[in-house]
C-alpha cells in the first residue's frame, strides 16, 4: 500500500472500524485465555489515553516529534522508581510520586539543556536509557527482585487493585488534560513558537512554561507507572500526518491501546524481558521510520 | 504619531545607535537605511522594546511605549524579529497565531480574523502552501509567510527588517502592493530597515540614512542620489528616473 493511499485509509471512519475490531480481539484475548485482570487492561486503556495527551502536549515543544521513551522521560521515570523501590519502599503510591517527581526534574533539565532541541533530547534521552539499564543491572545484582523491575518496567501501579474512587479522579483528570489541550491549541501553537510570539499574545512565557512541564510530566508519569515503556509505540501517532479531530484522536488511543494488550498477552506466554526489549526497539526504530520531516527548522 | 525621542543604545563599548530623534506620522512609510552594523535593527527593536537596554523615549500615539501592556504592545506594535521556532507547524496555523493578540482566551477566531488572513493569504499568493509545513518551504516562500503575519497582525506600527531578503520578483511586487494597502487609510505607519536602495526609494515615503548609529540624512526619496550613496555607502553608482513614477532607480557601475 502506498505511503498517500495509507493515509488516506487512516483517515477514514474504515480504520477506526478496523482498530476498534482489533482492539476489541485483544482485549477479548486476553480476558478468555490468559490470567490479566480486567481492572489491569482498564489501566492499560488511561495510560493509552494519557499518551495521547501527552502527545498532544509535545505540539508545545518545538521540532520534539520523539515520543516518551525516545525522550527519555520513561527512563528518569524508571530509574526514580528503581531507587525508591530499592532504598525506601514499594508502597505503589509513593512509587507514583517517586515517577512523576523524576520526570519532572528530568523535564526541567533538558529545557533548560536542549531548549527545544529534538536531536539535544534524544542524545539525552538514549544516555538515560543506558543509565536507566546500568543502574537496574546493579541493583539486581545488590539484591533487588528481577520480579520488581519487570514490574516497573511493564507499569508498577498496575499490578494491583486501588481503591474505587482513585479511577474516576484518574478519568476525570486525563479528561480535562485532553479538554484542555483542544481548548487551548492555538496558545500552545503559539507557545510552541518560542517566548517572542508567546508574549506577543500577552501571556507569561515563563510561568506557562512550567505548567505545561508539569502537565507533561504528569501525564508521563501516569503512562510510565500505569503501562511502563509499553506505550512506547505513541510515537505512531507522531509519524502519521496531523489531522485535527477527536476521529484522529480516537485512532492514536486504539492502536497505543491494541499495542499494549498485545504485548501484555506476549509477555504471559514469552519471556518479559525479551517482549519489554522488544517493545523499546519497537519504539526506537518508530523514530528511525518516522524520520525528518521538515528541511529548515 | 510615532515618536523617537533621543533615542541611545550602547552595547559593550560601540554605541548603536546614539542621539536618534525622529517623528513618523500615520500613513506614513518610512525607510532607514545604512551600511551593515549602523543601527538599523538596533532601531527596530528598540522600537518593538524587544531591545530594552536604551536610552530616551519611544512613544506611540503619545504614550510612552513602556507603558502598553505586553498584548496592547503587540496590537501597537509588530516586529517579526525572531524566525519560529516550530518548523512543523503548517502555514495556515502559523498566520492564524498573528490574530492571537485579538483572541479572547476560549474563544474561536472572530470572522474579521479568518478575513483577514485569507486576505493576506490571497496577497502573498499562499493558497497552494497552506497546508504545507513551513519547514518544507524555500527561503523565499517562508520570507512571504513571515511577511503576511506581519501584516495580518494589523499593528498601528508595522516594523519589517530588510523585508525584500530572499524574494523574488513577483514576490517583492507583492510586498509593495501590500505596503501602499497597508497605509492606505491613513490610519498606520510602516516603518523598515532595508539594505536595497532601490526598493526604499519606490516604496517609501521618507528615508534616514543612519551612519554608526547616528541618523545623518533625511527626506524624501530625492535624497537617494550619487554623492549620497558614495558619502554613505562608499559606491559609486549613477541613478536614473523610474519612468513611471519618477523615483530614483539605482544602477551600480559593472565591476571593472
Amino acid at each position: 500500500m502506498s505511503s498517500s493511499r495509507f493515509r488516506e485509509f487512516y483517515d477514514s471512519p474504515l480504520a477506526v472500524y478496523v482498530m476498534v475490531l482489533v482492539c476489541a480481539g485483544t482485549v477479548v484475548f486476553s480476558m478468555m485465555y490468559t490470567d490479566i485482570p480486567p481492572l489491569r487492561t482498564c489501566y492499560y486503556f488511561i495510560a493509552s489515553i494519557f499518551s495521547l495527551v501527552l502527545v498532544k502536549l509535545a505540539r508545545a515543544d518545538s521540532g520534539v516529534r520523539i515520543d516518551y521513551v525516545q525522550s527519555g522521560e520513561a527512563w528518569a521515570g524508571i530509574l526514580g522508581a528503581l531507587i525508591i523501590f530499592f532504598l525506601v519502599s514499594d508502597n505503589r503510591y509513593l512509587l507514583f510520586l517517586s515517577v512523576w517527581v523524576s520526570v519532572l526534574m528530568y523535564e526541567l533539565y533538558i529545557h533548560q539543556l536542549s531548549r527545544g532541541r529534538s536531536s539535544d533530547r534524544l542524545m539525552v534521552g538514549y544516555a538515560f536509557g543506558a543509565m536507566a539499564v546500568v543502574a537496574g543491572v546493579y541493583l539486581v545484582l545488590n539484591g533487588l527482585r528481577l520480579d520488581a523491575v519487570t514490574a516497573i518496567l511493564s507499569g508498577i501501579c498496575c499490578t494491583e487493585l486501588h481503591a474505587g474512587w482513585i479511577i474516576p479522579v484518574i478519568v476525570l483528570l486525563c479528561t480535562l488534560l485532553y479538554a484542555g489541550e483542544r481548548f487551548f491549541m492555538y496558545e500552545l501553537l503559539l507557545f510552541s513558537q518560542g517566548e517572542q510570539y508567546f508574549s506577543s499574545g500577552g501571556y507569561p512565557y515563563g510561568k506557562v512554561k512550567l505548567l505545561v512541564l508539569c502537565l507533561r510530566s504528569v501525564s508521563a508519569a501516569f503512562v510510565i507507572s500505569f503501562a511502563g515503556v509499553l506505550a512506547g509505540v505513541s510515537a505512531i501517532s507522531i509519524m502519521l500526518p496531523e489531522r485535527e479531530g477527536v476521529l484522529q484522536d480516537g485512532m492514536t488511543v486504539l492502536v497505543v491501546f491494541s499495542f499494549i494488550n498485545i504485548a501484555a498477552l506476549m509477555m504471559t506466554y514469552l519471556n518479559t524481558f525479551s517482549v519489554l526489549a522488544a517493545v523499546v526497539v519497537i519504539s526506537y526504530l518508530l523514530h528511525l521510520f518516522g524520520g525528518r520531516r521538515v528541511v529548515n527548522g | 504619531m510615532v515618536e523617537f525621542r533621543d533615542l541611545s543604545c550602547v552595547f559593550g563599548a560601540r554605541k548603536a545607535v546614539s542621539g536618534i530623534g525622529v517623528t513618523l506620522n500615520p500613513g506614513e512609510t518610512v525607510a532607514v537605511i545604512g551600511r551593515g552594523g549602523s543601527g538599523k535593527t538596533v532601531l527596530l527593536n528598540i522600537a518593538s522594546l524587544a531591545i530594552r537596554n536604551f536610552s530616551g523615549d519611544v512613544f506611540i500615539r503619545h504614550r510612552p511605549v513602556q507603558s502598553y501592556s505586553a498584548r496592547d504592545l503587540r496590537r501597537a506594535v509588530t516586529f517579526l524579529s525572531e524566525a519560529p521556532r516550530n518548523m512543523e507547524e503548517t502555514v495556515m496555523n502559523f498566520l492564524l497565531l498573528a490574530r492571537m493578540p485579538y483572541k479572547k482566551i476560549l474563544n474561536p477566531f472572530t470572522e474579521y480574523d479568518l478575513q483577514v488572513v485569507e486576505e493576506n493569504i490571497a496577497a502573498f499568493s499562499l493558497d497552494p502552501f497552506r497546508d504545507e509545513q513551513l519547514g518544507t518551504l524555500s527561503a523565499s516562500l517562508l520570507q512571504r509567510v513571515y511577511l503576511a503575519f506581519s501584516f495580518i497582525r494589523e499593528s498601528y506600527l508595522l516594523l519589517l527588517d530588510n523585508p525584500t531578503k530572499d524574494l523574488d520578483l513577483d514576490s517583492v511586487i507583492m510586498l509593495q502592493k501590500a505596503m501602499a494597502r497597508y497605509v492606505f487609510d491613513g490610519n498606520k505607519i510602516i516603518f523598515f530597515a532595508s539594505n536595497d536602495l532601490n526598493f526604499a526609494a519606490q516604496t517609501s515615503d521618507r528615508i534616514l540614512v543612519l551612519e554608526e548609529g547616528r541618523l545623518v540624512l533625511s527626506g524624501s526619496y530625492d535624497i537617494i542620489e550619487p554623492d549620497t550613496v558614495k558619502k554613505y555607502f562608499g559606491v559609486d553608482v549613477f541613478i536614473s528616473k523610474n519612468i513611471y513614477n519618477g523615483k530614483p532607480n539605482v544602477h551600480y557601475f559593472p565591476e571593472s
